[in-house]
């Protein structure tokens, strides 16, 4: 077998894969020297039906538990104030959401972010006793946290953690330029998710 | 000459000259054929994939090389030649290298991408001025 195989030799195989504990079966072609499986859009089709079945059936599979300092959770209560009759979890998806999709893409933000996460400030807001909390996501969601999990080596709880942390960070810092980000563009990218949601 | 007529995936795929937004828009709108779960080193998932290609935001020019394999839905009727590159993204101040070879398909009618590796490049992991 080499290393950048291209799968000449191919042979129908039964399959499955793992979600959660759970099973999905299917049947796919499989390469004789390498083992690679070829995953199609009819077999995508397919593993999102069962993914939202399953959903449907058992939807504490689609939790994960965190923990939250103290001191940000405070700060998420004071930011949902300015969201009247939110739930708390919607506000917490929009800021994952928000944080995974748009901030990690802004260059100039995450520069100034990571300077701030070694100052005292956000020692201070990450220090103290933790409360431990759930969350509930949809399948498309679940899935993006699990894989930036798997690609980043980090667990989804963690990742939650420090969204949240980052998120407050952001929300709390005088620094006219992440100040102007988070009040023009973080706020009302929140809004329309919650006005979606 | 059509007029006001929306082009087909195979024309903007045709014209369609930056590498990057050529595989983007094959993965998002065309057929997508990923290879999983191969053994040493092992293919990660189409999600992580899709992840992956969404952090990649600058042009590049990967590598091309020959295609030896015929077999496959779209072995015969695909480039004659894969497209390989490698390369780094970030999330939560840790970085990772990826690589990945694959070809597109139709040769004379391009509808999608075949993605025939996909995985870690093995390296040290590096962090970066976050406090936990």
């Amino acid at each position: 077998m080499t290393e950048h195989c291209e799968h000449e030799k191919l042979i129908i195989e039964n399959h499955h894969k793992e979600f959660e504990k759970e099973i999905f079966e299917y049947k796919a072609s499989t390469c004789k020297d390498c083992n690679a499986v070829l995953w199609d859009n009819e077999l995508e089709k397919s593993y999102g039906a069962w993914v939202n079945k399953l959903y449907k059936e058992k939807r504490h599979i689609f939790q994960i538990q965190y923990s939250i300092p103290a001191t940000v959770q405070e700060c998420i209560g004071k930011l949902l104030e300015r969201f009247p009759h939110v739930e708390e979890s919607l506000l917490i998806r929009a800021l994952i959401v928000v944080y995974i999709d748009m901030v990690e893409n802004e260059q100039n933000i995450m520069d100034s972010l990571e300077h701030y996460l070694i100052s005292e400030d956000y020692l201070h807001l990450i220090e103290g006793q933790k409360n431990s909390k759930k969350i509930q996501f949809a399948p498309s969601g679940f899935q993006k946290i699990q894989s930036y999990s798997k690609l980043f080596g980090m667990k989804p709880n963690k990742i939650l953690e420090e969204v949240l942390n980052r998120m407050i960070l952001l929300s709390i810092r005088e620094d006219e330029v992440m100040k102007e980000f988070w009040e023009n563009v973080i706020l009302k990218d929140i809004a329309m998710i919650i006005e979606a949601a | 000459m059509r007029i006001n007529e929306p082009k087909s995936l195979h024309e903007r795929l045709d014209e369609e000259k930056d590498f990057l937004k050529k595989l983007k828009l094959s993965v998002e709108e065309g057929k997508l054929e990923f290879w999983i779960d191969r053994k040493n080193p092992p293919n990660l998932t189409i999600e992580e994939f899709k992840i992956f290609l969404n952090k990649l935001r600058r042009s590049f020019e990967p590598d091309i090389v020959p295609r030896n394999s015929e077999a496959g839905k779209y072995g015969l009727t695909g480039e004659d030649e894969c497209f390989q590159f490698e390369a780094k993204i970030g999330f939560l101040g840790t970085l990772k290298d990826y690589y990945v070879k694959g070809f597109f398909f139709d040769k004379d009618n391009l509808m999608g991408v075949e993605i025939q590796s996909f995985r870690e490049k093995p390296q040290q992991v590096l962090k970066f001025r976050t406090r936990r």
